[in-house]
């Protein structure tokens, strides 16, 4: 709750500077999702244990508090170097509403799986959600892109021209995250494999889920070859970055919600 | 009692070619000072001369001056009619004249609203005044305390904020789609004023003059030696295209010399890389259409004028913030001008107030040492809460503007002999050693 709060006050906060209430306001914001994200790794790691689990996936509520911190935890700390005040605007929202989500089904029964302490499965788990988080970060950028390219092209000069930064630096905002990404949820996957084998005794459980995750891979893959090594840029390749986070989405959440099997979010089979 | 005073001439009310003719060049600045240092010996003196505006500010302790002699040293130093500007200039004093450096440093007064030149040509006034032994206590605190709102109000508002002329919108525009320019390459078609001062500013910024294309070699090659580019030739810059990120174009072309066609082909061989096409010729030499193709930024004369214009009425929605910033400098100015006049008087009351207790204590003729103690401090306090109330009332008429007639009032109901010279000195020689 506090650190939904601080969230939501960064949010506001970040609305007053971007609508030019000054650099101060600008830098408050910033502290505040910093607390927010502090407060949130307190009640993260303790919330768990005592549940017995290290990572907190017992409810649906519990998991997008989970990945609200992982997507914290990239814009924070992982993507220091290059955060843009601009994300604030999107991300402090997002981060509020998460935590608030998690705020209503926190306490549900403990998960059904397996060997919910084996650490391939922690390891699987935690690389999974800091994957989506980057995948949302640069979706974000996509959507930021897109806004400073309309405005460029209405020649109007207006508040998002202003305030949002170059196409170029969004560009990077996109790749970086996205490169993150693809990275972090390969690794996931070697990692998934691994613990089925060591909880289920097969490599290959041949999960929906586990098809579309590798699908979404390849499909950012791609989308990193073109702009890295064959230089493709510009608002093509963002609207694609756009088309490949709709199937992160489905695969997080429509996958989850719906579907059968492990990765479905409540209790599990 | 210490004046202020501003003699000048600006781009509101007074044409270029009477302001040019009053210019302080650089080189007969001394010339001028030295002037003024014999003329006026005891009035302090800054020279503000720009392309926009000349102006003398004064501040003097004692004595006046006036227009009269003012306009006589102008009218002969520059060996003009003084009837060419003198019906043009404006004379403020006080508070006004106060303001109206505020209001110069921080851009308010200026021809284009914000912009961040006049805080380095103060500055440099202000050196040049320094340096000629002008300016002493009054003038440099004016000066150093409009310099210092100047660079506040540009921190704290956005005054300053988007360019706001068209080489400027193109750098803007250019920093929008690339980032901080590094290396971005430019081709320039026409050898126009308007787009070598386009290009001037993108290469300041960062970016690098590629090609140069022109109908005549001569002047094609001149100005792509000047920059460091090629010059090519009408028939062959559209197989560059897809080298270069920005192209300005202003030649002297009846139609559109850059097609739709061009543009597509070019952009398919880039792979998308965005393109910056500005369009300074009229008529146009960039074909409309091109805007619709994606990755294409294409702005003619008016767009970059839109956008000069949006940023202008940006800049003006600022102004009422800086106008808070200047009353409350120009009010803290005023209070610590209104506290050095103060202070001789709170001094001699002080002292009146000290006689009057010493005065009384040895009429009582205390017969112990405890008794002279007690009485003492009897007195102390005394004088102490006597003190508070006409005290309280100088620092209110401080902040309301009318310390003066406080101060009078305070001389005449006391009969307070008048404050001894070297008492502002003082006061002037330890604030300068505090600016130091």
């Amino acid at each position: 709750m506090i650190a939904g709060s601080l969230y939501l006050a960064a949010f506001f906060f970040h609305l007053a500077a971007f609508l030019g209430a000054g650099e101060g306001v600008k830098r408050w914001a910033l502290v505040l999702v910093r607390i927010g994200f502090l407060v949130h790794t307190f009640f993260f790691f303790s919330e768990p244990k005592t549940e017995g689990l290290l990572i907190p996936i017992s409810s649906f509520g519990a998991i997008m508090a989970f990945f609200g911190w992982a997507l914290a935890f990239v814009y924070l700390v992982l993507l220091a170097r290059v955060q843009s005040e601009s994300f604030g605007l999107i991300l402090a929202p997002l981060l509020s509403l998460l935590v608030g989500g998690g705020l209503l089904r926190f306490h549900e029964g403990p998960t059904s799986l397996p060997t919910p302490l084996n650490p391939y499965f922690i390891l699987h788990l935690g690389t999974a959600f800091f994957a989506y988080a980057s995948f949302t970060l640069s979706f974000a950028a996509s959507i930021l892109y897109l806004i400073q390219y309309r405005e460029l092209k209405r020649k109007r000069g207006g508040t998002f021209y202003h305030r949002l930064p170059s196409l170029e630096a969004l560009e990077g905002l996109i790749y970086q995250p996205m490169a993150w990404g693809v990275f972090l949820l390969t690794t996931a996957i070697g990692i998934g494999i691994l613990w089925a084998k060591s909880a289920f005794g097969t490599y290959w459980l041949g999960e929906p889920k586990t098809l579309m995750t590798i699908g979404v891979a390849g499909f950012y893959l791609v989308l990193i070859y073109f702009h890295y090594v064959a230089a493709s840029r510009g608002k093509r390749w963002v609207v694609m970055s756009l088309i490949a986070f709709t199937f992160v989405f489905f695969n997080f959440f429509g996958l989850s919600l719906l579907g059968k099997g492990l990765h479905q979010m409540f209790g599990g089979s | 009692m210490i004046q202020f005073l501003v003699y000048g001439l600006n781009h509101k009310n007074c044409p270029v070619e009477v302001r040019e003719t009053l210019h302080f060049r650089e080189k007969r600045l001394p010339e001028a000072f030295e002037w003024i240092r014999r003329e006026w010996p005891s009035v302090e003196t800054l020279i503000l001369s720009t392309c926009n505006r000349v102006e003398l500010y004064f501040s003097m302790e004692t004595g006046e001056l006036s227009s009269e002699t003012i306009v006589r040293f102008l009218a002969a130093f520059h060996g003009i009619d003084r009837s060419q500007f003198e019906p043009l200039a404006y004379r403020l004093e006080g508070r006004g004249a106060i303001e109206h450096l505020f209001r110069v440093a921080a851009g308010l007064d200026s021809m284009v609203v914000g912009e961040n030149e006049i805080l380095g040509q103060l500055r440099e006034a202000f050196r040049a005044a320094q340096e000629a032994n002008t300016v002493d206590s009054f003038l440099y605190r004016w000066a150093q305390r409009a310099l210092q709102a100047g660079k506040l109000i540009r921190t704290k508002t956005k005054i300053n904020e988007g360019a706001v002329s068209v080489p400027s919108v193109a750098v803007e525009l250019a920093e929008k789609i690339f980032g901080r320019l590094a290396g971005e390459k430019i081709m320039v078609l026409g050898t126009g004023e308007m787009s070598e001062l386009t290009l001037k500013n993108l290469r300041q910024a960062g970016a690098e003059a590629l090609y140069v294309m022109s109908r005549s070699e001569e002047r094609g090659r001149s100005l792509a030696e000047t920059f460091g580019a090629h010059w090519v030739s009408k028939e062959e810059w559209e197989k560059f295209l897809e080298e270069i990120d920005i192209l300005i174009a202003s030649t002297a072309a009846p139609h559109p010399i850059v097609t739709l066609d061009t543009v597509r082909r070019a952009m398919e061989r880039r792979r998308r890389r965005p393109l910056f096409l500005i369009d300074i010729a009229v008529p146009r030499n960039i074909e409309s259409e091109i805007n619709s193709l994606d990755d294409v930024h294409l702005y003619n004369i008016d767009d970059l004028q839109e956008v000069a214009q949006a940023n202008l009425r940006l800049r003006r929605k600022e102004i009422r913030q800086a106008e808070a910033y200047i009353q409350q400098a120009v009010d803290e100015f005023q209070a610590w001008v209104e506290g050095l006049e103060a202070g001789p008087t709170i001094q001699l009351l002080e002292t009146y107030l000290d006689q009057l207790v010493e005065e009384e204590i040895q009429r009582l003729a205390p017969r112990t040492e405890e008794e002279r103690e007690r009485l003492t401090e009897f007195g102390r306090r005394l004088r102490s809460k006597f003190l508070r109330a006409p005290l309280e009332t100088l620092k209110e008429s401080s902040h309301l503007g009318s310390v003066r007639r406080t101060l009078e009032a305070l001389h005449s109901l006391f009969q307070l002999r008048p404050a001894p010279p070297e008492s502002l000195d003082e006061i002037r020689i330890s604030d300068r050693d505090a600016g130091q």
